[in-house]
């Protein structure tokens, strides 16, 4: 229908194209002009339609939003996990026992790196290295030893009436505070030895004190420390590992 | 009304020129796009060979179902979606605007760039170097570029909305421009999140989560309604329906987007409000999708049969339905009832793919079939061949998604019972991904047709005669010119 339109632009033919059919695509000549956009107010059924879709969307959050609590990940509220399955093959061992026992077993799994020297049996080796069981620097007072864990010892100690002269490490850099406390109750409690528990609290405050201490310590220096201090901590109550009188987890 | 709908002599020209223009970017942009869709459906059908009989690459690592899948969504998603939706909003926004592209070859580079990297991230795939994170697999050194290239492109279909003559705009303009500024802000905040070496790792799988939702409903949904919006009152000859609708969906879909996609790890370690927030917002995508679905029935009302018969309008149409159902899938596997059933699943494969392909990608088709005839000046060759891509396109994708849900609910009844093992789920989805093979088979041969039209096409090898436009059906007697023509005669 617009055979007759003027062609003002016969410069920029691509091959295949002449100029008499292509100037104006035929696909170009017969679409409609470029869409507008008519006026129709939004109807009433699509205002609710929209309204209902808000109120379900909202519903949804109100029932799983967890609290917008950024701890919570159970999206529904007093959720409560289903009891754990026992599968074949798979069953979770609870353990029973006082937590003393827990830890003295932990200890004498940390107890592996003491006992080269030292001896499994807590008796060391005579005239090289001195004995735990019924030795004084273990059973006295907890500062003490926990002042001993840091930089070890160098030059002459008497134990049990006997002087031994060598070199105890530094343990401190090695162990947590955990497993040290783990290794110094295991000693002081083992071997008729019978000291007092020594918790992770307490060594915390000995590795305060003494953990950046390079030197390692003669006798005299030890000898200083009174023999009955006291690592400062809190008890706790052999059976619980908390302290005394609290209620036990999980109970 | 009758008397708008012919262009005026001046418009025709100016027309003429602003298509002859974008020639070259558009022909570049939709072969390479063509191009790397049938490579991804390729790879559909063989990575969906390979799950069940891995023995047939046994001696290829690189060629095992953990590389080939996300070599094939990555070829799908950057390099035919995006392309595709280059092509298309340029076309868009230049004729919208009225501006002839003055610099065609910047944006053919800028293209050719945008291939390469494509290229050599899916090699990185191949060669184990990817990231592993669902549609960001590329090597982690690579986004920057990627980035990059998209800016040199895009910034010229921001520059001639700046520059457009008619100081207010279409629906269609804000969709593009919407996805344009959409995709750096997520693209880099998601890669900048998961690339860094600290930070919670379930938090980055959550971004990638977000990531993906944000590319389906906001990058590229809004190329797809931008053309839907501009095909349907072009081809029908009204204007849409109703603005104020067309703009409540356009602002609903904005604001509600970025809060989904966390919704795809609920019940996993995230604060239990982060998914729940994902699944209102995808609640609240049903406002947009039934907003452009009324508008544009509304607007084809008493023309619905036209989609018999013009390809853009069928396509654009069936992608229309398609946004409704991909949203209606996503409410119900981003919610808890059936979600905790189907999520960590082959089925949010699925739904993903039904927004991907069953929704934008047939929009697209249907703007190529409208766009390419008028960029390259001869009509599509058969229209048989048309009407064959459409119906093996949606079988295909039906098919598709259907068995990736049956896959997911198979599986996820097994995901879900302790007592049974990881293996046993996938072992589950196993014979429903046979099928999924199929459905990418339907999908290759469809994009057979579709390739070699569009290849006829770009070497101008297209029809030539006098019959008008190539048409799905043998065309009626009130259709396009002829309806105009009645009008005319009718006011006359």
């Amino acid at each position: 229908m617009n055979e007759e339109l003027p062609n003002p632009d016969t410069t920029h033919l691509d091959y295949g194209e002449r100029s008499s059919v292509a100037e104006i695509h035929a696909a170009v000549q017969r679409e409609k002009r470029e869409p507008l956009s008519a006026f129709q107010p939004v109807s009433m059924i699509a205002v609710v339609t929209g309204g209902l879709i808000l109120v379900l969307g909202g519903t949804y959050l109100g029932a799983y939003n967890g609290g917008f609590d950024l701890r919570q990940t159970y999206a529904v509220a007093n959720y409560e996990a289903a009891p754990r399955p026992v599968i074949p093959g798979f069953e979770i061992k609870q353990d029973n026992r006082p937590w003393i026992d827990r830890w003295m077993e932990d200890g004498k799994e940390v107890y592996a790196t003491c006992a080269a020297c030292h001896q499994p049996n807590g008796n060391g080796l005579v005239g090289q290295f001195p004995p735990l069981a019924g030795s004084e620097w273990v059973n006295q007072g907890t500062e003490r030893l926990g002042a001993i864990m840091f930089p070890g010892i160098m030059g002459a100690l008497s134990v049990k009436g006997q002087v031994y002269n060598g070199v105890m490490p530094a343990q401190g850099a090695l162990l947590s505070d955990k497993q040290l406390a783990q290794v110094m109750t295991y000693i002081r409690r083992n071997w008729g030895n019978s000291g007092s528990i020594v918790t992770e609290e307490m060594v915390k405050y000995a590795r305060e004190k003494y953990g950046s201490r390079v030197q390692p310590w003669s006798e005299a220096e030890l000898l200083a420390i009174p023999a009955d201090a006291m690592l400062p901590g809190a008890e706790v109550d052999p059976q619980t590992g908390l302290a005394p009188g609290a209620a036990p987890a999980g109970s | 009304m009758s008397t708008d709908t012919l262009p005026a002599v001046d418009d025709l020209h100016l027309r003429a020129r602003i298509d002859r223009s974008l020639r070259y970017p558009l022909l570049f942009f939709f072969t390479s796009a063509a191009a790397w869709l049938s490579l991804s459906s390729l790879l559909g059908f063989f990575s969906a060979l390979t799950l069940n009989v891995p023995e047939l690459v046994d001696r290829f690592p690189y060629l095992q179902y953990g590389r080939l899948h996300p070599v094939h969504l990555n070829a799908l998603i950057y390099g035919w979606a995006m392309q595709a939706g280059f092509g298309v909003a340029l076309w868009l926004m230049a004729r919208l605007t009225r501006n002839v592209l003055r610099n065609p070859v910047t944006l053919v580079v800028a293209g050719h760039v945008w291939n390469l990297v494509v290229s050599v991230g899916l090699l990185s795939i191949l060669f184990g170097w990817g990231t592993s994170m669902p549609w960001l697999d590329f090597h982690g050194g690579l986004w920057p570029v990627l980035l990059l290239s998209y800016i040199s492109i895009v910034i010229w279909i921001v520059g001639m909305f700046a520059s457009r003559s008619d100081k207010g705009a279409f629906i269609s303009q804000l969709y593009i421009l919407a996805s344009i500024f959409w995709f750096p802000w997520i693209y880099i905040t998601a890669n900048g999140f998961i690339h860094q070496e600290s930070g919670p790792a379930v938090m980055k799988a959550g971004i990638n989560a977000w990531y993906i939702s944000n590319m389906i409903y906001m990058v590229f949904a809004p190329i797809a309604l931008a053309a839907s919006y501009y095909i349907v009152p072009k081809v029908t000859g009204r204007p849409v329906f109703s603005y104020a609708l067309a703009n409540i969906g356009f602002w609903t879909l904005v604001i509600f987007t970025g809060w989904t996609g966390m919704n795809r790890y609920m019940g996993g370690p995230l604060p239990a409000w982060l998914p729940t927030v994902g699944s209102t917002a995808s609640i609240f995508l049903f406002i947009p999708a039934l907003a452009a679905f009324y508008n544009q029935v509304k607007t084809m009302e008493g023309k619905l049969a036209w989609a018999n018969y013009s390809p853009a309008l069928r396509f654009a149409f069936f992608g229309s339905i398609a946004f409704i159902v991909g949203v209606a899938l996503n409410v119900i596997i981003a919610t808890f009832p059936v979600g905790k059933t189907l999520q960590l699943t082959q089925a949010q494969g699925g739904v993903d793919l039904v927004g991907v392909y069953g929704f934008f990608t047939m929009t697209v088709f249907g703007a190529i079939y409208f766009i390419v005839p008028r960029v390259v000046g001869c009509e599509w060759p058969n229209g048989q061949m048309i009407r064959f891509h459409f119906w093996f396109s949606a079988y295909g994708v039906g098919a598709i998604a259907a068995f990736m849900i049956f896959a997911g609910l198979a599986q996820g009844y097994v995901i879900g019972n302790y007592t049974e093992e990881f293996t046993t789920a996938v072992e589950r989805g196993k014979p429903y991904l046979a099928a999924l093979a199929i459905g990418w088979f339907l999908i290759g041969l469809s994009n057979i047709s579709f390739v070699a039209q569009l290849g006829l096409m770009a070497i101008r090898r297209g029809r030539r005669d006098e019959e008008g436009p190539t048409l799905i059906h043998k065309k009626p007697e009130d259709y396009f010119t002829n309806e105009l023509v009645a009008e005319k005669a009718a006011q006359a």
